[in-house]
C-alpha cells in the first residue's frame, strides 16, 4: 500500500510540473528520434539486402576481376552450372548524336542471359532488345532525362553508333552513387569489339555469373575453386560473401549516422540533466520534509527514481514516435545512395534499444542530482542553508565514472568498435570541455567589456548571464557545438572547392585522352595544339602484375600466412609509367631518383611510400613483374611521397625512361581546354578523328562528384540538425527553468521604476549577447577544427566560406534572439504587486 | 501631503466570488512622516501598501502619491513615478542574484541614468556598514546583510517616500533590531517619508504614527511622536 502511495505521490508531482517536464523530456526525444530512425533505416536496409542478395550478387557464384578468366578455370566453374552470363564493364565517354554533349558513363557490355537473377527494369523501351538486335543501347533513365534523349536517338561509344532501345530505371548491382558519377549504359557483349574500346591495356572489369542446381553444388564449387580463382588474380563471390560486401559498403555511412544521432542524444542528455538538476534542487526542502515525517531513504529514492524513469520513458516514447516520422523521410533524403529500394518497417529490437537508451541517458544524467539530494538532512526543512556535503564528492566521482563508462558502452554498441568508441567519447568530452572553458572566458570577457558601457540595459543583460538558472555556459557550449557541427562542413567543403578552383589553370590538365597507341600520340598532340589547347607531355602506361616479390613467388607469398601484406598487392594489376623526371606532385623520401635506364641489368624503380608500407618493400628489394608473359626484374631505388590531392597523374610505380621499350605500351595525353564550349567541340573532333581513344573530361567528373557531395552533405546536415534542434529545446528548457527568476527580477525592476520597453530591451539584449557568445564560440572552434582537418588530413589550404558561415551564424543569432523576444512578452506584463503578495 | 487616500476600496476575484480586501480607506500622510501599518494576517495591510506605493490600482476611490492620482496613470507612468519618488524594502529582500551588492544599490540610480551611481551607492553601503561587502553577491551574504543592501538600495535614488513590507519579518530578533535602526536612521537623515507594514509592535512603535487594519477597515490611527515630524 505504501509503495502505491509513493507512486501516486510521484505522479502527482509530475502532473503538477507536466509542461516543464514535457520540455525536459523533449531534449532526450530528439536524440532518441535520430537513433531510432537511423537504427530502423539500417535494419530496413539489412532486411532488404538479405532479400535481394541473390539479385544484387547476380548469381550463385560470381568470378570478378580486371582480367579475363583463363579457359581451364572457366571450364571448372562452368562444370555443373545450369546458366551462365558474362559482363564486361568500363568507364568511357559517350557522344550524343547532336554532338553537343559528351558524358562519362559506365559501359556494361552484357551477354544475352544477363541478368541470371532479377531483371533490368525499364521505364521505356525494352533492354532485352540489345541482345536480340545489334547496335542498340539501354541507357540510365536519369541520363536520358538530363540530355533530353528519346527512344531511337543515336549516340557514339568509341567507334560505334548505337540507337537508344530502352531507358532503364534499375539494374542489378547498380547504386545511385555510381550512377551519379558514371551512369550505366548497357550494350550487347557482341557489340563491344566494334567500339574499339576493349583492347590490351584497357581497364575492363570482367564478371562471370553462374547458377547451379542446388546449394550443395554451389557450396562445393566455392570451396573447391576459391583458391584457384584468387591465385588467378580474380575474386570469387557467393551469396554470403556478397551479403557481407554489400553490408560493409554502408558500414561507414551508418557509423556516421549513429554518431551524429548520438551527439544529439548527448546534447539532449546534458540539457535534460541540467534541467533536472535545477528541478530537483528545488526539491531539497521537499526531501527534508519527507524525511521529517518519517519517509525512509529508500522510499524517497524510489519516489524520485520513478519520476526520472518516467521522464526517460516518456521522452524515449516521444522520440520513437518522432523517429517513426523521420524513418519515412530518410529514404528520400538518401535517395540514390543505396543499391536497394527498401520498405520501411517497424523493428522491435530498434524500438527496445532506443527506449533503453533514452531511459539510461535520463537516469545517468538525473542520478548526479538525485544522490546528493537524498543525502540532505531533515534539518533542511527548518534551515534551508544546511547542505550535507559529506560524501558528496566521492559519490559525484562514482556517478561521473558510471556516466563515462556508459557513454563508452553505448558508443561501442553504436559503432561496433571499442577504440572508435573510446576515441569518440573522449574526443567529444574534450571538445565539450574546451567549449565550456571558452564559454566561461567569453562570458567573463563580455562582462568586462560591457560593464564599461553607459547603457544600463546592456550592462544588466550581461550581468543576467550570470544568473544561476540561466545555464549560460551550458547554453553557449551546446549552441556552439551545434554551430561547429554545421559550420565545419561548410568550411571543409569551401576549402576543397577552392583548392580545386585554384588548380583550374593553364598549368593543370582538365582533359585526359587515353588508350592511345604509339602512332597516334604525335598526331593527337599536334591536333590539340592546332586548336590552341595546352598539351602536356604524354604518359606511357603499361599494365603489369607482380610475379615475384623479394625473390619469392606470389604463390609462395599467398601460401604464407605469417606476413601482413594484403592480398591485393599480389592480385592487382599495376599501371606503371616510365619517366625521366619527378612530377610536380612528387618528392623523394628515401633513396635516389633514377630517371634513365641504360638498357641492361636490374631496372631501378621508384615506389610510392604507402605502397612501400603495404608491400613491405624497402630500398634495394627486388620485384619481378609479369608484363603480358615477359618478366621484368626491378629493384627499389627510391621511395616517393605523392600528393594525390593535386589534379595530376599519380603512379604507384614509376620506371626510368627507356626501361619499358618493347612492352605493349598505351599512352595518355593530358591537356587544358579553356572553356566549356570549346571543351565539347575538342572532344567531338577528337572522337571523329581518332577512333580508338577514350576521353575523360575532368571538369565533368568534378561536377558529378560535387553533385554527389552535395547530396551527401544534405544528409549530413540533416543529421546534424538534430543536434541543433536539441540545443534549441535546451534553450527553451532554460527559459522555463529561469522563468520564475526572470519574472521576479522583472517585478523588482518594475517596482524600482523600470518601464516595460526597458524590460523588453534588457531581455532581448540578454539573448542577443548569449547568441553572439555562442556563435563566437562555435565560429572559433569550427575554424580550429576545420583548419586542423584541412591542414593535416586533406592537406589543402584552409579557405573557409565566410559568407555561408555568416548566414548560418546570423540565423542562429536570430533564433536565439527570437526566443528572447517571445520570452520578453510575458516579462513586460508582469505586475510588481506579486512581490509583496508573496507569489513573487 | 505626499500620500492621500480617499474612500479606497479594493476587491479581488476569487473564483466566482469577489472578496473585499479594503473598504473605504481614508488616509493622509505628510512629508517626512513615518507610518506603521499593523493588523492581523489577512487584514489588508500589504494590499494597502501596494496601493499606496502605486504597485496596483484601487477598485474604487482615489490614491494620490506625490500629487499624482495612481488610478489615472498607466503601468509605465506609475513605474516612472516610483523610479523618481519611491524606495522599497521587501520582506524577502528581493535583491538581483546576478548583481553584486554595489550593483544592486546603484540599480535605481542606473534606471534614472545618474552619472555617479557607483559613488553614491558606495556611500550608502558604507552607511549600512557593508562597504567591504560591496563586491559580494547576495548568495554570499547573510539575511541581515542582504536586507541592509536592500535598505541602501531603497534610499539610493533619494526618494520622497520609502515603503517597507515587513522589513524584519525574515530576520532574527537581534539582526531585526539592527535593521530597524538603520532604516529609521537613514529615514531621519534623508528626511524621507516612511510607510511600513509590520506585525512587530516594537518596530511599529518606532514610527510617528500607527494605523491598524482589521478585516480591511481602518480601526485605529494613532500619532505617537508628533513633535519629531
Amino acid at each position: 500500500m505504501r509503495s502505491i502511495g509513493l507512486f501516486k505521490l510521484a505522479f502527482v508531482e509530475l502532473r503538477h510540473n507536466s509542461l516543464r517536464l514535457f520540455v525536459y523530456s523533449l531534449s532526450i526525444s530528439i536524440g532518441i528520434a535520430a537513433i531510432f530512425a537511423t537504427g530502423s533505416l539500417k535494419n530496413d536496409l539489412i532486411t532488404q539486402i538479405d532479400k535481394e542478395t541473390k539479385e544484387l550478387v547476380g548469381g550463385d557464384l560470381v568470378v570478378k576481376g580486371f582480367s579475363a578468366i583463363n579457359d581451364s578455370l572457366y571450364d571448372e566453374v562452368l562444370d555443373q552450372s545450369t546458366a551462365v552470363a558474362h559482363e564486361k564493364s568500363f568507364a568511357s565517354m559517350v557522344v550524343f548524336a547532336n554532338k553537343e554533349n559528351t558524358r562519362l558513363v559506365n559501359v556494361r557490355a552484357i551477354s544475352a542471359d544477363y541478368p541470371l537473377i532479377g531483371s533490368i527494369e525499364d521505364r521505356a523501351g525494352d533492354s532485352r532488345a540489345i541482345n536480340t538486335q545489334g547496335g542498340l543501347v539501354s541507357i540510365n533513365e536519369s541520363l536520358g532525362i538530363q540530355y533530353g534523349l528519346e527512344l531511337g536517338d543515336s549516340l557514339f561509344i568509341g567507334n560505334s553508333v548505337f540507337k537508344v532501345a530502352a531507358f532503364h530505371s534499375k539494374a542489378p548491382g547498380q547504386s545511385g552513387i555510381a550512377a551519379t558519377v558514371a551512369p550505366s549504359v548497357f550494350i550487347s557483349l557482341d557489340d563491344l569489339s566494334g567500339t574499339g574500346l576493349a583492347r590490351i591495356g584497357s581497364r575492363i572489369r570482367h564478371s562471370y555469373y553462374f547458377l547451379y542446381a542446388d546449394e550443395e553444388t554451389t557450396k562445393n564449387k566455392f570451396k573447391a575453386l576459391e583458391k584457384a580463382v584468387i591465385d588467378d588474380g580474380l575474386r570469387l563471390e557467393n551469396l554470403e560473401s556478397g551479403r557481407k560486401r554489400l553490408g560493409r559498403s554502408y558500414k561507414n555511412l551508418f557509423l556516421f549516422l549513429n554518431l551524429a544521432a548520438f551527439i544529439a542524444l548527448i546534447i539532449g542528455g546534458v540539457g535534460a540533466g541540467s534541467a533536472i538538476d535545477l528541478f530537483f534542487s528545488e526539491k531539497k526542502k521537499t526531501v527534508a520534509v519527507l524525511k521529517c515525517v518519517g519517509f525512509r531513504y529508500k522510499e524517497i529514492a524510489t519516489l524520485f527514481l520513478v519520476q526520472i524513469l518516467f521522464l526517460g520513458l516518456f521522452g524515449s516514447g516521444l522520440g520513437v514516435a518522432i523517429g517513426l516520422g523521420i524513418q519515412q523521410a530518410l529514404p528520400g533524403m538518401f535517395k540514390g545512395v543505396f543499391v536497394v529500394d527498401f520498405v520501411q518497417q517497424f523493428h522491435f529490437s530498434v524500438f527496445l534499444i532506443s527506449m533503453l537508451m533514452g531511459v539510461l541517458v535520463s537516469v545517468l544524467f538525473g542520478l548526479k542530482t538525485l544522490i546528493p539530494l537524498l543525502n540532505s538532512t531533515p534539518l533542511m526543512a527548518l534551515r534551508s542553508s544546511l547542505v550535507n556535503q559529506q560524501g558528496y564528492q566521492r559519490i559525484n566521482l562514482i556517478i561521473r565514472s558510471i556516466q563515462l563508462a556508459s557513454l563508452i558502452l553505448i558508443t561501442w554498441y553504436l559503432t561496433g568498435k571499442f577504440f572508435i568508441a573510446l576515441g569518440f567519447t573522449f574526443g567529444l568530452l574534450l571538445i565539450m570541455l574546451c567549449l565550456w572553458g571558452l564559454a566561461m572566458l567569453l562570458r567573463k570577457f563580455a562582462r568586462k567589456i560591457v560593464t564599461r558601457l553607459r547603457s544600463f540595459e546592456l550592462r544588466y543583460a550581461v550581468n543576467a548571464l550570470y544568473r544561476p538558472q540561466n545555464q549560460t555556459v551550458l547554453l553557449i557550449s551546446i549552441i556552439g557545438l551545434s554551430a561547429i557541427l554545421v559550420l565545419h562542413l561548410f568550411f571543409i567543403r569551401s576549402s576543397l572547392v577552392n583548392s580545386i578552383q585554384l588548380l583550374d589553370n593553364d598549368h593543370r590538365p582538365n582533359l585526359i585522352i587515353f588508350d592511345i597507341d604509339e602512332e597516334s600520340v604525335e598526331p593527337i598532340a599536334s591536333f590539340l595544339e592546332s586548336r590552341n589547347v595546352s598539351v602536356f607531355d604524354p604518359l606511357s602506361i603499361v599494365p603489369m602484375r607482380i610475379h615475384r616479390l623479394k625473390g619469392r613467388s606470389v604463390f609462395s607469398w599467398k601460401k604464407d600466412s605469417t606476413h601482413s601484406i594484403p592480398s591485393h598487392v599480389f592480385n592487382r594489376e599495376y599501371r606503371v609509367t616510365e619517366r625521366e623526371v619527378l612530377g610536380e606532385n612528387e618528392s623523394i623520401e628515401e633513396g635516389k631518383w633514377k630517371g634513365n635506364y641504360e638498357g641492361s641489368g636490374i631496372i631501378p624503380i621508384s615506389i610510392e611510400e604507402n605502397f612501400s608500407g603495404q608491400s613491405e618493400l624497402s630500398l634495394g628489394d627486388t620485384v619481378e613483374f609479369n608484363v603480358f608473359g615477359s618478366i621484368l626484374k626491378a629493384e627499389i631505388a627510391s621511395i616517393r611521397k605523392v600528393d594525390f590531392t593535386q589534379m595530376q597523374a599519380a603512379f604507384t610505380i614509376v620506371f626510368p625512361k627507356g626501361s619499358l621499350e618493347g612492352a605493349p605500351v598505351m599512352y595518355a595525353v593530358s591537356a587544358h581546354v579553356k572553356d566549356k564550349e570549346k571543351m565539347m567541340k575538342v572532344q567531338n573532333e577528337l572522337m571523329d578523328n581518332f577512333k580508338n581513344i577514350s576521353i575523360i573530361d575532368l571538369d565533368q567528373i568534378f561536377e558529378s562528384v560535387a553533385e554527389l557531395g552535395s547530396k551527401i552533405e544534405i544528409a549530413i546536415q540533416f543529421m546534424f540538425s538534430f543536434s541543433a534542434l536539441t540545443a534549441l529545446i535546451v534553450l527553451i528548457n532554460t527559459l522555463y527553468v529561469s522563468r520564475f527568476q526572470r519574472l521576479k527580477e522583472s517585478a523588482v525592476l518594475k517596482t524600482l521604476g523600470a518601464v516595460s520597453n526597458r524590460l523588453t530591451r534588457i531581455n532581448i539584449y540578454e539573448f542577443l549577447i548569449l547568441g553572439v557568445l555562442a556563435v563566437v564560440a562555435g565560429l572559433v572552434f569550427s575554424f580550429v577544427v576545420s583548419y586542423l582537418l584541412m591542414t593535416f588530413l586533406f592537406k589543402v589550404p584552409f579557405s573557409p566560406d565566410i559568407f555561408s558561415a555568416g548566414i548560418i551564424l546570423l540565423f542562429v543569432l536570430a533564433v536565439v534572439t527570437f526566443m528572447g523576444v517571445v520570452n520578453s512578452s510575458s516579462l513586460r506584463n508582469v505586475s510588481p504587486i506579486r512581490l509583496i503578495r508573496g507569489n513573487g | 501631503m505626499i500620500l492621500k487616500l480617499n474612500d479606497v476600496t479594493q476587491r479581488f476575484k476569487s473564483g466566482q466570488h469577489e472578496i473585499e480586501v479594503l473598504s473605504e480607506i481614508n488616509l493622509e500622510v505628510t512629508s517626512g512622516e513615518s507610518l506603521a501599518i499593523v493588523g492581523p494576517s489577512g487584514s489588508g495591510k500589504t494590499t494597502l501598501l501596494g496601493l499606496c506605493a502605486g504597485l496596483d490600482r484601487p477598485t474604487l476611490g482615489r490614491v494620490e502619491l506625490v500629487d499624482k492620482s495612481i488610478g489615472e496613470l498607466s503601468e509605465d507612468q506609475r513605474a516612472v513615478l516610483r523610479r523618481d519618488n519611491v524606495g522599497f524594502v521587501f520582506q524577502n529582500f528581493e535583491l538581483i542574484s546576478s548583481l553584486t551588492a554595489l550593483e544592486n544599490v546603484s540599480l535605481p540610480l542606473d534606471l534614472i541614468g545618474a552619472k555617479s551611481s557607483r559613488h553614491t551607492a558606495m556611500e550608502l553601503l558604507e552607511k549600512v556598514g557593508l562597504k567591504d561587502r560591496a563586491h559580494h553577491y547576495p548568495t554570499q551574504m547573510s539575511g541581515g546583510e542582504q536586507q541592509r543592501v536592500a535598505i541602501a538600495r531603497a534610499f539610493s535614488n533619494n526618494p520622497k517616500i520609502v515603503f517597507a513590507d515587513e522589513p524584519t519579518g525574515n530576520l532574527d530578533e537581534e539582526t531585526g533590531a539592527k535593521i530597524e535602526d538603520i532604516l529609521f536612521n537613514l529615514n531621519q537623515e534623508k528626511g524621507t517619508t516612511l510607510v511600513l507594514v509590520t506585525h512587530n509592535l516594537e518596530l511599529a512603535n518606532k514610527a510617528h504614527r500607527i494605523i491598524e487594519l482589521k478585516q480591511g477597515k481602518l480601526t485605529r490611527d494613532q500619532i505617537l511622536q508628533k513633535e519629531t515630524i
